[in-house]
């Protein structure tokens, strides 16, 4: 049962929730991802010998390392992208916070998920210098 | 000043009467055993932890006496280790983590202008389990078992073979206090998400209770593989399964990765509600608003999440892939950045303003001093070659304290003193209080710098002395001389303290003029803290508003309806979990002894355990389990009246479902909770499964696949006809009760069916480590299943029963958490027969 209270809120020209959720959490969501694959595929591919298989004297490790960092860069990316967009470029800090805290989370969450992807870049790096075993 | 505060307007002395009784707890050992109030059971956490505190401290005093001078026999080893272990695990364990929930506890339903905490029974429930585990940790004493094994547990020494009683007194203590972490941090996380006053949108909420949210769900997620891995260890050392033991085929490396990836995050989960306790005070101080809120919560936001990526850094010499140990090298530097964005905006806030130097302040400058050098170091032991050099040496002692004591305990103090008019109602001396704080401050960095300088001079860490020929007596003697000054201030702010609740002038609501909603009620509080929703519009809502905008009518009309409101049944009002909109009453109940029993039933259980008599521990566990079903299937009353009439004022329902509801949210936090248990038993799995020549170990056969497709096709089924039972329900055709039904019978089938299958497959959970985590898994699942079927037909039983409609809200919730829990379920045995049954196969 909706009251009257919360029905006046409603707006129809936002954008949809899921964008905004996905601009606020998008870039923590793809960052834990890639840890845990690159950690599985370091552990596992290493242990299992799966690093002495190369593809253009580039390590089958290494290349999944890159590969699931590509993906997940690109996951961060599309919310830091939406989330831009949807904030319409603005990065409000708490002098005139916007009455809808549902705008927040967009102008909150590009900027998040903009460190996260630093994050990713950075966490990236080292695959760099074992592309040819572990 | 921008919203309503708790004082009461126009209600008749009637209905106040009513009120303030509807809150009252009974008086006496009655009350202190069935109180469900969040603020005596924050203080009474808060206590309770504080003289944990005070024991480790003593602890740690022997071992500095044992310290002081080389080839020391004051202790000897074997008590050397015993008491290291304990002080170790009191501090993590038993003071940290409690204190910051109590703390959260109290505050949080203050600071956000709710009048209790969502799950008011199981707050009780948790404070029970804390104080039994505690007392089950410390009756080892008493026992003459103390456990040896530090409070990190490695194995193989906490196995069977090297450690002896004492430990398990130690994992079933613990085990004991996750569950209570677990209870506070749904309970705040859940708070925190739905109770919020009107308008106290997510950019409006406190930094505190910010901060107390993100180590609300890191708990979640960081203490339940740390629960779930005592438990493999108490199954390795009673039961004979093998998770550890290499021997047979176990692995001591899988408990430290699954100790780590809680043990890492223990840190963040003490350190940033710590940090909240900054970010408030230091405004108020300041008097001026934080610089730089958003990015502050950014940062928490950050470190909440990186927190859980830095587990290997703890594991830089067991051998790991050195490409591994870079990412969290990696991300071990990341973190310290977020940290580094909190500094600047705290001493941004404070500079350029005329902050006034009370005591609070001064613990909080103190902390910025320590933490930012135990950070750096902590920068340096991320760094592999360093930490190579260093690992397991007093560098890192060192670096830990400054960590932990600069990076907690200064402001948790800080807090202390902070709160403590709001505690007691009493303001504590200024004088004595900073005396106290320098005593601390002194003392701390003479105790812990010199130990940076013994590390690189080689001194062992956990190691109960250190031959006369190194030369390191000097720097001990300073040490310990360090570490008496730091008693003595601990002891000087606690007299102060103590001195204040009867010789302390009165404080009266704000006495230093804070800007947050727990300084609108009187100190200390009453019990149910606002008698009026305050109606929020700023950061602050107690300093000049910065909003211009008045709030909406109708959300003034709202907060004015509930003044004094519901009269004779204890509510809070619910709210969106963005934009604090009022959604809802939530109904909260009184006291009860009902989680005291229940939490009684898990101490019976731990002993019976301790005494080796697992016939009463099973039986004193399975009536602990149907107490809590009596819990759960008794709902809070309400008075239909009243109700009725709130719900025409208002406009609002007395009873909400879905994601409105706090039961929804409550069982989606127990979903993550068994959710995160089932992926640390998967990836033990795997893990165990990657070291291994032969996989099933030993020869063992492959798992029959035909019985297992027969038991969790079963299982699916039963998901499909669930997926019935929705349909029909929010369709409001067919029987959702007759299909839920079905759903259980199907349940139980899969439970016999797997039963059968276990019981008939050609080895024993002690045969190998293949063996104990298959077992394991699936039997993880033959639990929730049962936990599972149990709940459909309470659900069922009661709706037989229940003179509510189908639809009426509080039945549509039932049905909601009851098939959550059910489709989790289905879930999660369909991948445990993946992993299991299908993968020996396949992989």
């Amino acid at each position: 049962m909706a009251g009257p209270v919360e029905d006046s809120y409603r707006s129809r020209d936002a954008p949809r929730p899921w964008r905004r959720w996905f601009a606020f959490l998008g870039g923590g969501i793809a960052w834990t991802l890639h840890l845990l694959s690159i950690y599985a595929i370091g552990e596992f591919g290493c242990t299992s010998g799966f690093d002495e298989t190369m593809w253009l004297g580039v390590s089958a490790v290494a290349w999944l390392l890159i590969g699931a960092s590509a993906i997940l860069l690109g996951v961060a990316t599309a919310a830091v992208v939406i989330g831009y967009r949807d904030a319409g470029g603005r990065w409000n800090d708490s002098d005139e916070p916007p009455e809808d805290a549902q705008e927040i989370l967009s102008q909150f969450g590009w900027v998040l998920s903009a460190l996260f992807m630093l994050v990713i870049l950075i966490e990236s790096v080292p695959i760099f210098f074992y592309l040819d075993g572990c | 000043m921008s919203q309503t505060n708790g004082e009461p307007t126009q209600v008749d002395a009637v209905t106040n009467d009513r009120f303030e009784a509807t809150w009252q707890s009974p008086p006496g050992v009655r009350g202190w055993i069935a109180t469900v109030n969040n603020r005596p059971l924050g203080k009474r956490y808060m206590i309770t932890s504080l003289m944990f505190f005070a024991l480790a401290g003593v602890l740690s005093l022997l071992l500095r006496a044992q310290l002081t001078v080389a080839d020391n026999d004051l202790l000897g080893p074997e008590i050397y280790n015993e008491i290291f272990t304990m002080h170790g695990s009191t501090m993590m364990y038993l003071f940290a983590v409690p204190f910051v929930e109590g703390l959260a506890l109290y505050l949080v339903p203050l600071m956000i202008g709710s009048r209790d905490v969502a799950f008011p029974r199981l707050t009780n429930f948790g404070y029970w389990m804390y104080l039994f585990g505690g007392l089950v940790m410390y009756a080892s004493f008493v026992a003459g078992q103390v456990p040896d094994a530090g409070w990190f547990a490695y194995t193989p020494l906490s196995g069977r073979k090297y450690s002896g009683l004492g430990l398990d007194f130690w994992l079933l203590g613990l085990g004991m206090v996750e569950i209570a972490g677990l209870s506070a941090a749904v309970e705040i996380v859940v708070s925190t998400l739905k109770l919020r006053t009107i308008g106290m949108a997510l950019h409006r909420m406190p930094l505190f209770v910010w901060s107390s949210l993100i180590a609300g769900v890191m708990i979640i997620f960081g203490f339940t593989p740390l629960l779930l891995a005592t438990l493999l260890l108490e199954m390795d050392r009673t039961l004979g399964t093998h998770f550890f033991n290499p021997t047979y085929g176990g692995s001591s490396l899988l408990w430290q990765h699954l100790f780590w990836f809680f043990g890492h995050p223990e840190v963040y989960i003490i350190f940033l509600p710590a940090t909240g306790v900054v970010s408030t005070i230091v405004p108020t101080f300041a008097r001026r608003p934080i610089v730089a809120y958003m990015l502050i919560v950014a940062a928490l936001m950050i470190i909440g999440f990186v927190s859980f990526g830095l587990w290997m850094h703890h594991m830089y010499t067991t051998g790991l892939p050195e490409v591994s140990m870079l990412f969290f090298a990696a991300a071990s530097f990341s973190v310290a950045l977020a940290s580094g964005v909190q500094i600047f905006a705290w001493i941004a806030t404070l500079w350029g303003s005329r902050p006034r130097y009370d005591t609070p302040l001064l613990f909080i400058l103190g902390f910025i001093f320590i933490f930012v050098l135990g950070g750096l170091t902590g920068v340096m032991v991320a760094t592999m070659p360093f930490d190579w050099q260093v690992h397991d040496t007093y560098f890192v002692v060192a670096h830990f304290h400054y960590v932990l004591i600069g990076g907690a305990v200064f402001p948790l103090f800080a807090g202390l003193f902070y709160w403590w008019p709001k505690l007691t109602g009493r303001m504590p001396a200024g004088r004595w209080g900073k005396l106290a704080f320098w005593l601390v401050f002194v003392g701390f960095n003479v105790t812990f710098f010199p130990m940076h300088i013994l590390g690189f001079f080689g001194m062992p860490r956990r190691v109960y002395t250190y031959p006369a020929e190194l030369e390191l007596s000097g720097y001990n003697v300073a040490a310990t001389i360090g570490a008496a000054v730091l008693a003595l201030g601990f002891l000087t702010a606690a007299s102060t303290l103590v001195w204040s609740m009867r010789r302390g002038r009165q404080a009266g609501n704000d006495p230093w003029n804070g800007g947050t909603l727990e300084w609108s009620v009187p100190s200390p509080p009453p019990g149910y803290g606002f008698a009026r929703p305050p109606v929020v519009r700023d950061l602050y809502p107690l300093w000049p508003r910065t909003s211009p905008a008045e709030p909406p009518a109708a959300l003034q009309a709202v907060a004015a309806t509930l003044d004094r409101r519901p009269a004779g049944w204890r509510a809070t009002l619910l709210t969106d979990a963005v934009n604090g909109r009022p959604q809802a009453l939530q109904r909260l109940p009184g006291p009860t002894y009902v989680p005291f029993i229940a939490a009684v039933g898990l101490l019976v259980a731990a002993s019976a355990v301790l005494a080796k008599s697992y016939s009463l521990a099973v039986a004193a566990a399975i009536f602990a389990a149907g107490v809590i079903g009596y819990w759960l299937l008794h709902e809070p009353a309400i008075e239909r009246d009243e109700a009725e009439d709130l719900e025409a004022r208002l406009g609002l329902p007395v009873v909400a479902s879905g994601p409105r509801s706090t039961g929804w949210w409550g069982m989606l936090g127990l979903l993550a909770i068994l959710a995160t248990a089932l992926a640390a038993l998967v990836y033990s799995y795997f893990y165990l499964r990657l070291y291994s020549q032969q996989w099933p170990q030993d020869g063992l056969p492959l798992p029959d696949l035909t019985m297992g497709y027969i038991a969790y096709g079963i299982l699916a089924a039963s998901g499909i006809v669930l997926i019935g039972s929705s349909w029909s329900r929010r369709r409001r055709r067919g029987r959702p009760l007759g299909a839920m039904g079905g759903a259980a019978l199907l349940g139980a089938g899969f439970i016999g069916t797997q039963l059968a299958n276990l019981l008939t497959v050609p080895f024993a959970p002690t045969h190998s480590a293949y063996a104990s985590v298959f077992f394991t898994l699936n039997g993880f699942i033959l639990l929730v299943a049962a936990a599972g079927v149990a709940l459909q037909v309470g659900l069922i039983a009661r709706s037989l029963q229940s003179p509510e409609p189908p639809d009426a809200p509080a039945q549509q919730l039932r049905f909601q958490v009851v098939e959550m829990f059910w489709y989790f379920a289905v879930v999660a045995g369909l991948i445990a027969f993946a992993t299991t049954y299908l993968s020996p196969h396949l992989l």
